[in-house]
């Protein structure tokens, strides 16, 4: 197997303010042309995180790389090739949409002005502000302002794309659409998205990292988080005495409970499973195997991102 | 990045990364705002609206009231007003005018994302030093100490010219002084009614000290607006040794704050 390349990377990352714990000792992992949802309630320590990565202040121990590159001594490096949305961001209120981009793009560009200026009018139509682009940023609402947020952290198509809560102050469609726009960026960058929004990672991330209290609680991909924090269970509506199929079920190493239960005279079993490629092959077929049992009903259980970041962060506390 | 070919990419590195683009946005907040036109109005009343009266509304008035006075009396006096009310005003305007540069960018989030982008904290604070410098100069000194020269000369052609001109390079001087303070302040402080508490004081409260001890004179800026008029009436050689020291006491401290600024911007979280 080829290993995937990180494109950012800590080590023991810790970050004090006074005494002050903000970050402990993070260890994260985020894989190449990846979407990562980075998720922690308020004060978790994600945006202490985000000014890490970016050279706005400095660790307190352990290091950080970003493509390979030292977060504190080759940061000059890393922000050529890396565009950042803060969390409520804020523009110089005077200037338009369109001169906003023109001061971010010529960080990165002396010329040719015909291609910036293209550039600029191609970022601004994907987020959707086109009409807008010569109105003064003071008359914006907060979900232009958001938008032009993307737009300018994007102008530089850069190979990592860091949003602090990019959906934070967006209504519905909005955040619809700055989730669309992030799908659309998929193919060329690597998006590191921090958010309290579970639904917007589980619609679009390939990995969640948890934080909590300044502490990594989980990190991995979604389907990793929600097989792993409560257990995979499948459930059964049956007819039928189902006791000696429980007892058959119960002897296999691969299926961790059996639980029955009864409703309007129908049996509903629960099975909770410790291997879920072995479960999906051979579980109903065992159940089957009791000519007595009718089954009326198979499915998985699912559970969502939100109850497992919430037992995740409630069982850390 | 390969759609990055076609561009000539920003490749500065170092202390200078960045700074092209600041500089431009800078020099823009001034001369592409109303803001120029705003800041020379004012100061051309201020100065030259103050000369015109003390030049030729005063002896007037004196002449009506019966008690003439000479042009050689009104032109000295004129002179003394004007660099006395154009170093104190201006010092004003500068840390009115600066007060906000930094630690409102600082306090906005605007400087945490502009050094978010491939730009230096020496090469933001640098774009600000400089662009407000050259601004302040331009419209609140170079114009208008242009046309209160041209009226001095149109009442005095014999006036002296290297004497105008050398107090002229101490108000710049001077107000370097309050400009490179009141940002320096603004690197240093969290909150903005620091940066106009301090350099308020020191401006303010120096001039004030300097009444109870005289001997500041010697050894602070604070008293460089006597000096300047001395020197633009008798001309620099008439200027006892001993009052330069001030002046360049005023320099290397103008040059202290600005070290120190780009020293702490450095050090900064944002």
């Amino acid at each position: 197997m080829v290993p995937v390349q990180s494109v950012i990377q800590t080590q023991n990352l810790s970050k004090n303010y006074g005494n002050f714990q903000a970050l402990k000792s993070l260890n994260l992992n985020v894989p190449a042309n990846s979407i990562v949802g980075f998720l922690g309630p308020n004060g978790a320590g994600k945006s202490t995180t985000i000014k890490l990565l970016l050279g706005l202040t400095k660790p307190t121990a352990g290091s950080g790389t970003i493509f390979g590159m030292d977060i504190v001594n080759e940061n000059q490096d890393i922000r050529r090739r890396v565009g950042y949305l803060a969390q409520n961001p804020n523009f110089y209120e005077h200037m338009t949409a369109r001169q906003i981009m023109d001061f971010t793009a010529r960080f990165f560009f002396r010329g040719p002005d015909n291609l910036i200026r293209a550039r600029i009018d191609k970022t601004l139509k994907l987020v959707g502000l086109d009409d807008k682009a010569d109105r003064p940023v003071r008359g914006f609402s907060g979900g232009e302002r958001q938008r032009l947020g993307i737009a300018q952290a994007q102008v530089n198509y850069p190979d990592l794309l860091i949003l602090d809560e990019p959906a934070a102050a967006l209504d519905p469609q909005g955040r619809r659409d700055v989730l669309e726009v992030m799908e659309k960026l998929r193919k060329h960058t690597t998006i590191f998205f921090s958010t309290h929004i579970l639904d917007d990672v589980q619609r679009v991330s390939d990995r969640v990292i948890i934080l909590n209290h300044g502490e990594l609680i989980a990190q991995g991909s979604v389907e990793e988080l929600l097989s792993a924090s409560l257990g995979l269970n499948y459930r059964l509506v049956l007819k039928g005495d189902a006791s000696r199929a429980q007892k058959h079920l119960q002897s296999f190493a691969w299926i961790q409970d059996v639980m029955i239960g009864h409703q309007n005279g129908k049996t509903i079993m629960t099975i909770v499973v410790k291997d879920v490629d072995l479960a999906e092959r051979a579980l109903l077929r065992e159940v089957l195997s009791d000519e007595n049992l009718i089954v009326l009903e198979f499915s998985r259980n699912k559970q969502n991102l939100e109850e497992v970041f919430l037992s995740l962060v409630e069982g850390a506390a | 990045m390969a759609a990055n070919q076609a561009f000539q990419l920003e490749e500065t590195r170092g202390w200078r990364m960045g700074l092209r683009n600041l500089m431009r946005k800078e020099n823009g907040e001034w001369f592409k705002t109303r803001r120029w036109w705003i800041q020379l109005l004012i100061w051309l009343v201020l100065i030259d609206g103050l000369l015109f009266f003390l030049l030729v509304g005063v002896p007037q008035a004196a002449k009506l009231a019966g008690q003439p006075i000479t042009d050689s009396e009104a032109f000295r006096t004129a002179v003394e007003a004007l660099f006395g009310i154009a170093s104190m005003g201006i010092g004003l305007g500068i840390i009115i005018v600066t007060q906000d540069e930094v630690i409102g960018e600082k306090t906005s989030g605007t400087a945490a994302w502009v050094l978010s982008k491939p730009a230096s904290r020496v090469a933001f604070y640098l774009s600000k030093l400089f662009n407000n410098g050259v601004s302040i100069l331009i419209l609140m000194m170079v114009i208008p100490f242009a046309i209160a020269f041209g009226l001095l000369w149109s009442k005095n052609p014999g006036m002296n010219i290297p004497g105008f001109v050398t107090a002229f390079a101490i108000l710049v001087i001077h107000n370097f002084f309050y400009l490179s303070l009141s940002l320096m302040i603004g690197v240093f402080a969290e909150k903005r009614s620091l940066v106009l508490a301090i350099s308020l004081a020191g401006l303010l409260g120096g001039q004030l000290m300097m009444n109870i001890v005289k001997e500041l004179m010697y050894f602070t800026p604070f008293g460089l607006s006597s000096i300047m008029a001395g020197v633009a009436n008798e001309g620099p050689l008439a200027l006892p040794g001993i009052l330069w020291l001030p002046v360049g006491i005023t320099l290397l401290l103008s040059l202290i704050f600005v070290l120190l600024s780009i020293w702490k911007i450095q050090k900064l979280e944002f």
